[in-house]
Formats: structure tokens, sequence, C-alpha cells
């Protein structure tokens, strides 16, 4: 009887607290919302948090760690975790409300210290601003909420010398510890990683030359971008043909040579690495000898083609029509033995007895192959394709090393590296690279979509 | 009878027909190998002559002296000796560093169950697939914020960093394979989770840190773009990065160039010869989802 009495009043306890939860998880992510996107330092939209946030990651001088952006960034995303936790483990949702407390105190404490302390080092421009009100409002909230939890907690005092007495705690919490294994690679990760990646989005909405404070320039690089740009549709474009080569030639070429290697034949272990040894060598190197075969006057193919008496040698590289086309040939060279190991291992997993039934029952060779295997390979197929797109949005070496862009040659990775590094357009770079991005995100998502449903599922 | 004559027959005829499928097929397998081999054997062939003798005597004459001349200026006149030992000094770090650090996350994410695991796992999966253009900017920036532009160190992170990303991903499939029970027994027997990652679970997930390094190690080495934005000294510079300087400056030198370009593939081609096995292992791994 007693336990059931319990059980119940403690339900009773954690739907109070995790009332309280709810009101900490609002609090932090308007305080989070105030601090990224309110005017922080006077009236303008740009004068905000995010802007000194980024400033300072990104070193740019003048800028300096004010009190602002050293506490309530952090204060808001803790106040979302421990709300998060607060509301997905009841049982801790008392000491989650408690801690919330304490950060709203801290908060409180800020923004009185401003109002005080007007003329000190504190961020006195920062009461001017809606974010600075806001914050006010958010601190005080996260003050309130703890009230909820108080008569929960009246309630529970009667139980507590119920409880069973609590084991001693080991040295670490076993909670803890698969966050000890995840945090350092983490770090990292969202440093060089992650960091960067939303960072290129704020670059890209700045004139940053590489050495002046970056200013902001609201759409105005995207405009560009697309209305006058020229190069940018070349690159476009390029990238555009690149991808169309690659999720054909490649795949298609790379699948008969699975297929043909996949039953046993004399010699097969000498083609197959024939066909994949492109895979070793870096793109510097195969830039560098597709670059010399194709030289217009000496280099094999037009010495070739000279000697069997044909006249009118193309120029290749030097081709404006051709010269992309030459490129892709070399990228493509080193793709189909890449995808041709992806279609044997897939080849490999498949069960031989499908195979023997499907021939059992009379199906020809095409119809097997067509009806049978093919269906079969789709998951090898997904991988492959996906490769291929990322491959090709990613093109640069090769560009960068035959002709530099040249030649109607551009893509839209080597054309941000020029734009960045050779005419120091970094807030122009930023944009292109936020396409490509927005690119790749299309297909990215599908993987991503997939591979969801693959855990889900598991 | 007849019908066995008949069958006699048929099977007569198709064997032919097989046989001369097979040779057609052999017939065109060769020259479609030795057509994907002729880039290959066009830069040794060339490496070996003097330009004097391909301009005036054509690329597909006899060649008139054989020279290893090319190589050894490439080795020490072109620098290619240094570079390749800046890439070793970039690369090392880099392959030890990231496998370490993506172990760790990888048997958290696999052996686990908390918060927040599928949300991480999905980031890294992410990770690995962004255009890396995306991070170059900021990266930049951050290089040069910390002091760390024109260094190794600069190239040694954010290799570990771009490929902790796959790593992590290959590695924590791999782990999720490893039959728990080994490691809740050690953990009865009062292991720590460190000793139990570090002693059970590493030495079992070898096969696939040794596939997964050599991959990697090819990737590392060949990395050009990396290599030309964070570093600037020449003597700093890893192989890649050097042959395009080597090819501004033997400009129409092709042979010292593709002697060069050879020499810069020996460490890789060491790793297909030698250790060909995990190389195919490492690129399957990465797909096996």
């Amino acid at each position: 009887m007693a336990a059931i009495t319990d059980y119940r009043i403690r339900e009773d306890t954690a739907s109070d607290v995790s009332g309280a939860n709810f009101i900490g998880l609002l609090c932090s992510a308007l305080l989070f919302i105030a601090f990224i996107f309110m005017p922080w330092h006077g009236t303008k939209i740009v004068d905000n948090a995010a802007k000194l946030l980024a400033d300072l990651l990104s070193g740019v001088p003048g800028t300096q760690i004010t009190l602002a952006v050293a506490i309530l960034p952090i204060a808001s995303i803790a106040g979302v975790a421990l709300a998060l936790w607060g509301v997905l483990q009841p049982e801790r949702g008392r000491l989650a409300a408690l801690l919330t407390l304490i950060l709203g105190v801290l908060v409180l404490a800020y923004c009185l210290a401003v109002l005080l302390f007007p003329t000190g080092s504190l961020d006195m421009a920062a009461v001017g601003g809606a974010g600075f009100w806001t914050t006010l409002v958010v601190a005080l909230g996260m003050v309130a909420q703890y009230a909820i939890t108080v008569p929960a907690l009246r309630r529970q005092v009667g139980l507590e010398a119920a409880r069973p007495a609590r084991r001693r705690l080991p040295a670490i919490p076993p909670k803890w510890v698969p966050y000890m294994f995840l945090l350092p690679p983490l770090l990292l990760y969202l440093v060089w990683i992650i960091a960067p990646t939303f960072a290129t989005f704020w670059l890209s909405l700045t004139n940053w030359d590489g050495v002046s404070t970056p200013g902001y320039v609201g759409l105005s690089n995207f405009e560009r971008l697309f209305s006058i740009d020229r190069t940018f549709r070349e690159a476009l474009v390029n990238n555009v043909r690149w991808l169309a080569i690659f999720i054909t030639v490649p795949t298609t070429m790379g699948l008969g040579l699975a297929l043909i290697f996949n039953t046993e034949m004399k010699g097969g272990r000498f083609y197959k690495v024939s066909f994949y040894s492109p895979l070793v060598l870096s793109f510097a190197v195969i830039g560098l000898v597709w670059a010399w075969l194709y030289n217009p006057r000496l280099g094999l193919i037009n010495a070739l083609l000279g000697s069997l008496g044909v006249a009118d040698l193309p120029g290749w590289l030097g081709d404006r029509e051709l010269a992309i086309w030459c490129v892709i040939a070399a990228a493509v060279w080193r793709q189909v033995g890449y995808v041709m190991i992806l279609y044997l291992a897939g080849l490999k997993n498949i069960d031989p007895s499908l195979v023997e039934a499907a021939i059992v029952d009379g199906a020809d060779r095409w119809n097997l192959f067509r009806r049978v295997v093919l269906p079969l390979l789709a998951p090898v197929t997904t991988v492959v394709i996906v490769i291929s797109i990322i491959d090709s949005l990613r093109a640069f070496d090769l560009v960068a090393i035959m002709t530099r862009g040249g030649q109607s040659t551009q893509v839209l990775a080597n054309f941000m590296y020029m734009e960045a590094f050779n005419n120091y357009r970094m807030g122009y770079a930023g944009a292109i690279a936020v396409v490509l991005f927005g690119i790749s995100m299309v297909f990215i998502g599908f993987y991503l979509s997939r591979i969801v449903k693959d855990e889900l599922e598991y | 009878m007849t019908t066995l004559a008949q069958t006699r027959r048929v099977t007569g005829a198709t064997m032919t027909r097989q046989q001369i499928g097979a040779a057609l097929k052999y017939i065109g397998l060769t020259a479609l190998t030795l057509l994907w081999l002729l880039p290959i054997f066009a830069a040794l062939i060339t490496s070996f002559r003097t330009m004097d003798d391909i301009a005036i005597n054509g690329f597909w004459s006899i060649p008139g002296v054989l020279t290893f001349q090319n190589f050894q200026r490439a080795w020490t006149d072109a620098q290619v000796n240094k570079y390749l030992l800046n890439s070793f000094i970039i690369t090392i770090p880099s392959l030890f560093g990231m496998m370490f650090l993506s172990s760790m996350s990888a048997y958290a994410l696999a052996r686990f169950k908390f918060r927040g695991n599928l949300f991480f796992y999905f980031m890294y999966v992410a990770g690995t697939l962004l255009p890396f253009q995306i991070l170059l900017l900021p990266v930049f920036r951050l290089t040069n914020a910390l002091g760390l532009y024109n260094t190794y160190g600069a190239l040694i992170l954010i290799h570990t960093a771009f490929q902790l990303g796959f790593c992590t991903f290959v590695l924590r499939n791999f782990m999720r394979t490893v039959p728990g029970e080994i490691l809740d027994a050690a953990r009865v027997d009062g292991c720590g989770e460190f000793r139990i990652y570090w002693q059970i679970m590493l030495p079992l997930t070898l096969p696939a840190l040794a596939a997964l390094g050599t991959l990697e190690f090819t990737w590392v080495f060949n990395d050009y773009l990396w290599a030309i934005i964070l570093v600037q000294s020449d003597s700093l510079r890893p192989v890649t990065a050097g042959l395009a300087t080597l090819r501004g400056q033997y400009n129409t030198d092709w042979p010292v160039i593709t002697a060069g370009a050879l020499l810069a593939t020996l460490p890789t081609l060491f790793v297909f010869v030698f250790l060909q096995r995990y190389f195919i292992q490492g690129l399957t791994l990465g797909s096996g989802k």
C-alpha cells in the first residue's frame, strides 16, 4: 500500500517540477535569441552580440571579451541543457530547477550591475538595446520558475525518511562515462569543423578582405553572385557537367567492371589492380601527369593523333570548349576504380542462393542482372551516387592544378578559393561557399535521412 | 538417341561460342586496361628521357638516351626530398591523433546509451559529407588568430579534426559488431571503463583501425587544398603543394616534373603494394552502411 502511495505522490511532484523546467527552457531559449538576434550595443540589429562573438573569434582588432559575451551564451546554453535534463528525467527535475535558479541569479546580478554602474567597465552601451531588457525579464523568469518546485518540495519532505539508503557514488558517476569519452574529440570537432561551418554564414554577409574588420553588407554578396557574376554561372554549369558525368560514366563503368571481375577469371587480379591503382595517386600527381598527356605539341595524345595523320590537332586544355571535359576525364580516370571496388564489395555480399534460384527459374542473364542483382545492389548504388555527387561538388584540386580555372574550366570550389586568396574578397568567397553548402545540403540531407531510418530500425 | 545427339551438338556449339566470348572479353579487357595504365606508363617513360629528345624525336619515338638525371634533379634541386619529409611530419601525427580521438568517440557512441547519442553520430556523418570549402575561411582566420598560420601544427590540427567525422563513423559501426558479452564480463570483474576501452575494445578494433589508417594515410598525404592555404613557406610545404611549386619552376621541363610526381607517389605506392588489402577494406568499410 505504502509503495503505491509513494509512487502517486512522486508522480505529482514530478509533474510540478517539470512545469518549472518548462519555464526554465523557455527563458533560456529566449535568452539565447536575445543574445544572438536582438540589438545589443545600440539600436541597429547588426550590432548584436553574435557579431561581437564572431569578431572575437576571428581576432578583429579592438574587440574584447565583455561580460555579456562571457556570461550570456553560457547561461543560455546551460539553461536549455538543464531544463531538458529536468524534463527528460523527472526525478532530477528539482536539481535542474535549482541550478537554473542559480543561473537566473547570475544573469540578474549582471543586469543589475549594468543598471547600477552605467559608467563602469561593464557593458554600459547594452542598456540601450532591446537585448538587455529581454535579458532582464528572462532573468526574473529563471528565478521565478523555482517557486513552482516549492510545493513539490513540501510534499516530498514526508518521503525522505522512507527512502532506502543510497549506495555510495562511484568516483565517476556512470552516466558521465560516455561523455568523458565523447568530450575531447567533440571539443576539437566543434572548434575546427562545426563552428567554422556556421561562421562562414556570417562571413558571407560581410565585405571582409582578409585584413580589415569585416563590415556587414547584408545579402549584397549573394545579389552580385546571382545577378552579375558570369564566372559564377560558368562555375555552376561546370559543376553540373561534372556531376552529370560523374553519376553516369564511372558508375556504369565501375558496375560493369565489377560484374566482370566478380566471376573467377585468369589474371583477374592484375586487371582489377590496374583499374584501381589511380586511387592512390594524389590529385596533384594526376593533374600534372594528365596536363602532360594533353600537351598540345609534345603530349602523348597529340603525338599519337599526329602520327595517325590528323592534321587539325586539338589544343585540349588550351581549348575553351574542350578544357573542362579534359579535366573531368582525368577525374573519371581516378573514380572508376573506386566505384568498382564498392560494387565488388556489394556483389560479394549478395546471397548466392538468390542468384541460383533465379537461374533455376530460367532467368536469362539480362533478367538476372536487371531483376535480381541490380535491386540487391541498390544500397551500394545509393552510396556510389552520393559519393559521386559530393566528389563532383568538392572538385577543386584538378582544376587548380591543370588550368587554375582558366579556359572556362572554373568550378565553384576553385572560384571560391581564387576569390578569397587571389582577390582577397573573403566575404564574397564566403557567399560562394554558402551556395556550395546549400547545394550539397540537399544531398547530405537525403543520405542522412536514409541513415536515420536505418538507425531507428536497428 | 536423337535427343542425346542433339544435346551434344548444342553443348558443343555453346562451348565454342563461350570460348569466343571469353577470348573477346580478354581482348577487350586487356585493351581497356592498357588504356587505363597509359598515363602512368607515359609518366614513367617521360621521366627517364630528356626534354630535348622528346622535342626532337616526338613522344612515341624510341628513346635515344635513358637517364636518371631527372629524378636526381627533382629529388635534390627541386627539393622533393624536403617536401616528402614535410608530408610525413604532417601525416603521421594527424593519423595518430585522429585514430585515438575517433576511437574514443566511437566507443562512446557504439557502447553507451545516453541522450544525444544519435545526434552526435549524425553530426559526425554530416560533417564528413560537408564540402570542406565551407570551412576554409573561418579555419584560415582561426589559424591566424591562434598564431598557428604557417606551421605544421595548423595542418595537423585541421586534418585530425576534419577526418574525425569519417573515422568515428567507420569505427562506431565496427565497434557495434563486437559482442557486448566480452565487455560486460570485464565490467563485472571490476575493470574500469577506460581500461575496457584501451585493453579490450581497441585490440578488438585493430582490423578496422589498420584498414582505416591505411586509407587515411593516403588521404592526408594526398591533400592539396589545406596545404596551399594554411602553409606559406616553401620549407614547410608537403609534397602535393611542393609539386605545384616544382611545376612553376620547371615550366616546360616535363621529364623533371613527371620524375618529381613519381617520386611524390612513392610512399602511397608503398602503401598500395604492401597494404593493399587494408586499403581496399578501408574503402569498403566507409560505405558498408
